[in-house]
C-alpha cells in the first residue's frame, strides 16, 4: 500500500510540502515560471480598467465571498481575470470580453430596463447570470460558461481553496480510507 | 553529437546533422527514437516544448496548463459546436499528461486496416504482437488495483458497472511505483508514470541520442525528392532563443509531430496529397457526475481506475472513472451564486465518470493565420445518441452505486435527478451537440497510412508516398477511429516503424 496514501502529509510528495512551508505565493510562484506563450500573436492587448472592475462584479456573483470558509476571499479576482486574458490566445481573449460585455448589459434586453449589470441587487444579478448559462442561443450559453469556469479555475484553483477540498493533499489533512472496500 | 536532454533555449541547438531526426518526442517520437537509438544510428530529438522539472509541477490546473499543454489548454475544434482539444506540449507529449492508459490495438481494428487500407504487409499482427509485448514490460504496464491505487471513486464504479451488468476491469497502466497522487493531468509528481520522458528518451538518451526542448521545426527540407533534414527556430526563453537552426538527416526524418501538427509540417514543407489534413477523428466525451451521501475525494488514488468496457463493440462508447480537477468540476454543477456554494461545498462527495465515444464523424486540419492550426469537425446525429446513451448508463451506475443526486449536464434537460426514475429524460436529449459540454482527447488521422497514394498520405511502412527518407509515426496515420486509448497503438506501430527503418 503506497505509504503518501496515508501519510499525514496525504499525497503531496515531499518537495512540495516543503515548498508549501515556505507560503502559497512562493510556491505558487515557482510553479508559474516558463509558463509558454500561446501560439500566435503576442499578448499585448489587456483589458480596460473598467472591464476588470466588471470581471470582478460578475465573477463575485458567480462565486460569492465566503465560499469554502472564505478562504479565497481576498483574491483579486479581477486582476486575475485580467491576467488571465492577457495569457490567452486572441479567440479566447474575444470570448473572455464578450462574457463581460454581454453579462454587463443583459439586464437592458433580459430585464427591459435602463440598467446595467453594476445597478442590480445581488438576486437580480444571479437571475441574470443563470438566464444566460441557460440560455437557448449556444454562442451566449458557451460564452458564460466558459466566463464560469475561468473564475471557478481562478478561485477554487487556488492552493488554499484546494486545500479546503482536501484535494491532491494540499491540506496536509488525512486523506478519507480511500482504499477501502464498498460495503 | 552530445547525449543527454537540453533546452535548446539555453544550449543553443549545435548538431549539424544526424542519422534520424525525430520530430516531437511523445508516444510516436519516443518509441521511435528509443528504437533507432538502440540500433547504433545517432538520433537527434526536436519537441517544441519545454522540458519540465519535476520539482516545478503544480497541482494547480491552471499552472499546469500553462506549462504543458499546447495553447495552454485552450485549443479547439471548430464546426457547429466548439470542442476544446487537449494536447501535451512539453518534452513526453501527451504522454506526460495523460493517464497512462494502456490497450493494445484491437484485432478487429488492425483486421479492417488490412482488408481496407492494405496495410497487411506492413503491420503483420505478430510483429505488433511481439512489439507492444516489449513496450509493455520495458513501460511497467500493470493494472490499478484495489488496496493499492485505486481511488473509492473507482470502487464505485466497479460496483456500478457490476450491478448494471456492464463488463469492466481496472484499467492497465505504465506506472512503476504509483502513489496514488491523482495528478496524471498535471505532470507526475512522483515519476511514476512512464512518460516518455521518464522512460523511452531517457533510455535513448542512454544509447547516445540527444532531445532537445523548445526546437520548435517549421519545415522539413526536401531536396531531389529526399527528406534531407529539418529548418525551425528555438522559442522558449534563453540567450539561444528566437535563434534558427537547420539540422541534416543522414537516413530519414521521422514526423511524430502528433495529428494536429504533423499534417500541417507536411503542408507547409510541399507535401501534396489529396488526403493530407482530411479524415480526423476523435474520441469525443463528456462527464457524469454523481453526488454520494459519503465523502468521495475522487482526487485521491489513481486519476483514473476503472474502466466498463463492455459497450464498446456494441455501442460504441467507453466509460471510465476520472478525476477531474475541483476547478474544472466546480464550473459542471449547475446555478450561481448561493445555489453553486451549496453544490461547492459537496465538490469532495462527487464521483466523475466519463463517456468516449468512438465517433464517425470526421473532419479537417489545415494551417490558418488566425489560428495557428485549425481543426474542423462536427459531430453527427448517430454520434450525438451514442454519447446521450452513454451518459444514460453512466447516470444508471451512478445510482446503483449509491449516488444521491446526478448531474446531467446537458442543455434542455433537467440540471439533476435524484433517482432512476429520472433517467428516462435522456430518452429525449437532443441530437445537437451544442446541447452537450464535451471535449476530445483521443485524436486520429490527417496523414491516413494505406497501399493506395490517392487515399492516403503514407505507404504500408510510413514513408511518405513519392518521398525518400520521410516518416510519419504517429497516431495521425491511422486510418480508422480505434475505439481505445491510443498510446499504445501509437508506440506499438512507431516502434514497428523504426524496427524496419533501423
Amino acid at each position: 500500500m503506497p505509504e503518501s496514501l496515508h501519510s499525514e502529509g496525504g499525497t503531496l510528495p515531499a518537495h512540495e510540502r516543503r515548498a508549501l512551508a515556505r507560503g502559497y505565493e512562493a510556491w505558487s510562484e515557482a510553479r508559474t515560471q516558463g509558463c509558454e506563450p500561446v501560439r500566435g500573436r503576442a499578448n499585448t492587448k489587456s483589458l480596460w480598467r473598467f472591464e476588470v472592475r466588471w470581471a470582478d462584479a460578475i465573477g463575485r456573483t458567480l462565486l460569492p465571498r465566503g465560499i469554502l470558509g472564505g478562504v479565497v476571499d481576498d483574491v483579486d479576482l479581477g486582476q486575475l481575470y485580467g491576467l488571465e486574458y492577457g495569457d490567452s490566445p486572441w479567440y479566447i481573449r474575444l470570448v473572455m470580453r464578450a462574457s463581460l460585455w454581454l453579462t454587463w448589459l443583459a439586464p437592458i434586453w433580459i430585464r427591459k430596463r435602463p440598467r446595467t449589470f453594476g445597478r442590480l441587487a445581488q438576486a437580480e444579478r444571479e437571475a441574470v447570470l443563470e438566464r444566460l448559462l441557460s440560455s437557448d442561443h449556444y454562442n451566449i450559453r458557451l460564452t458564460l460558461m466558459y466566463f464560469k469556469l475561468t473564475v471557478t479555475t481562478l478561485l477554487i484553483g487556488d492552493p488554499r481553496a484546494l486545500a479546503r477540498l482536501g484535494a491532491y493533499g494540499l491540506g496536509g489533512e488525512k486523506p478519507p480510507r480511500a482504499l477501502r472496500s464498498l460495503p | 553529437m552530445t547525449p543527454g536532454f537540453f533546452d535548446a533555449a539555453q544550449t543553443g541547438l549545435p548538431v549539424d546533422a544526424a542519422d534520424f531526426v525525430v520530430v516531437g518526442s511523445g508516444a510516436g517520437g519516443g518509441a521511435a527514437a528509443r528504437v533507432l537509438a538502440q540500433s547504433g544510428a545517432r538520433v537527434v530529438v526536436l519537441e517544441e516544448g519545454p522540458l519540465i522539472e519535476t520539482a516545478k509541477l503544480s497541482p494547480v490546473m491552471r499552472h499546469s496548463m500553462a506549462t504543458l499543454f499546447r495553447n495552454r489548454g485552450k485549443q479547439a475544434a471548430f464546426g457547429r459546436a466548439t470542442t476544446p482539444l487537449l494536447q501535451g506540449r512539453c518534452v513526453g507529449g501527451t504522454t506526460f499528461v495523460n493517464s497512462a492508459i494502456i490497450w493494445r490495438l484491437p484485432a478487429q481494428v488492425l483486421a479492417d486496416w488490412h482488408a481496407r487500407f492494405g496495410l497487411a504487409e506492413g503491420l503483420p499482427a505478430a510483429a505488433l504482437d511481439a512489439a507492444a509485448a516489449t513496450i509493455e514490460e520495458e513501460m511497467h504496464v500493470r493494472p490499478v488495483a484495489e488496496g493499492s491505487t485505486a481511488g473509492r471513486q473507482d470502487l464505485l464504479m466497479r460496483d456500478g458497472a457490476e450491478r448494471a451488468h456492464i463488463e469492466g476491469r481496472f484499467l492497465h497502466r505504465n506506472e512503476r511505483g504509483c502513489k496514488g497522487s491523482g495528478r496524471c493531468l498535471h505532470g507526475c509528481p512522483n515519476e511514476a508514470k512512464q512518460s516518455t520522458t521518464i522512460n523511452y528518451l531517457k533510455r535513448a538518451a542512454g544509447d547516445g541520442a540527444a532531445i532537445y526542448a523548445h526546437a520548435q521545426v517549421e519545415r522539413v527540407l526536401i531536396e531531389r525528392g529526399r527528406a534531407a533534414g529539418v529548418s525551425g527556430h528555438i522559442g522558449g526563453s534563453g540567450p539561444a532563443a528566437r535563434g534558427r537552426f537547420r539540422v541534416g538527416a543522414r537516413k530519414a526524418v521521422v514526423v511524430c509531430a502528433s495529428v494536429i501538427q504533423s499534417p500541417n509540417l507536411l503542408r507547409r514543407s510541399g507535401v501534396a496529397s489529396p488526403a493530407l489534413g482530411e479524415h480526423f477523428m476523435a474520441h469525443p466525451g463528456t462527464t457524469v457526475m454523481g453526488i454520494y451521501p459519503d465523502r468521495v475525494n475522487m482526487w485521491v488514488g489513481a486519476s483514473q481506475g476503472y474502466e466498463a468496457y463492455g459497450l464498446r463493440d456494441t455501442l460504441g462508447v467507453k466509460l471510465e472513472s476520472i478525476n477531474v480537477p475541483p476547478e474544472v468540476a466546480a464550473a459542471r454543477f449547475p446555478g450561481v451564486g448561493g445555489r453553486l456554494a451549496r453544490y461547492l461545498e459537496r465538490l469532495d462527495h462527487v464521483a466523475c465518470w466519463s463517456v468516449a465515444v468512438r465517433a464517425e464523424a470526421e473532419g479537417r486540419i489545415r494551417p490558418s493565420r488566425l489560428l495557428g492550426d485549425k481543426v474542423t469537425y462536427n459531430l453527427g446525429a448517430r454520434d450525438v445518441d451514442r454519447l446521450r446513451q452513454g451518459m444514460q448508463r453512466l447516470a444508471e451506475m451512478h445510482f446503483l452505486a449509491g449516488a444521491s443526486e446526478v448531474v446531467t449536464g446537458v442543455h434542455g434537460l433537467p440540471e439533476v435527478i435524484s433517482s432512476a426514475d429520472g433517467l428516462r429524460c435522456f430518452d429525449s436529449a437532443p441530437l445537437d451537440p451544442r446541447a452537450y459540454t464535451m471535449m476530445a482527447t483521443h485524436l486520429f488521422g490527417g496523414c491516413r497510412a494505406g497501399a493506395d497514394p490517392a487515399r492516403s498520405v503514407v505507404d504500408p511502412s510510413l514513408k511518405v508516398h513519392g518521398l525518400e527518407g520521410l516518416y510519419v509515426m504517429d497516431a495521425s496515420i491511422f486510418p480508422t477511429n480505434i475505439g481505445v486509448n491510443p498510446q499504445h497503438s501509437i508506440m506499438t506501430i512507431a516502434a514497428l516503424a523504426a524496427q524496419r527503418l533501423s
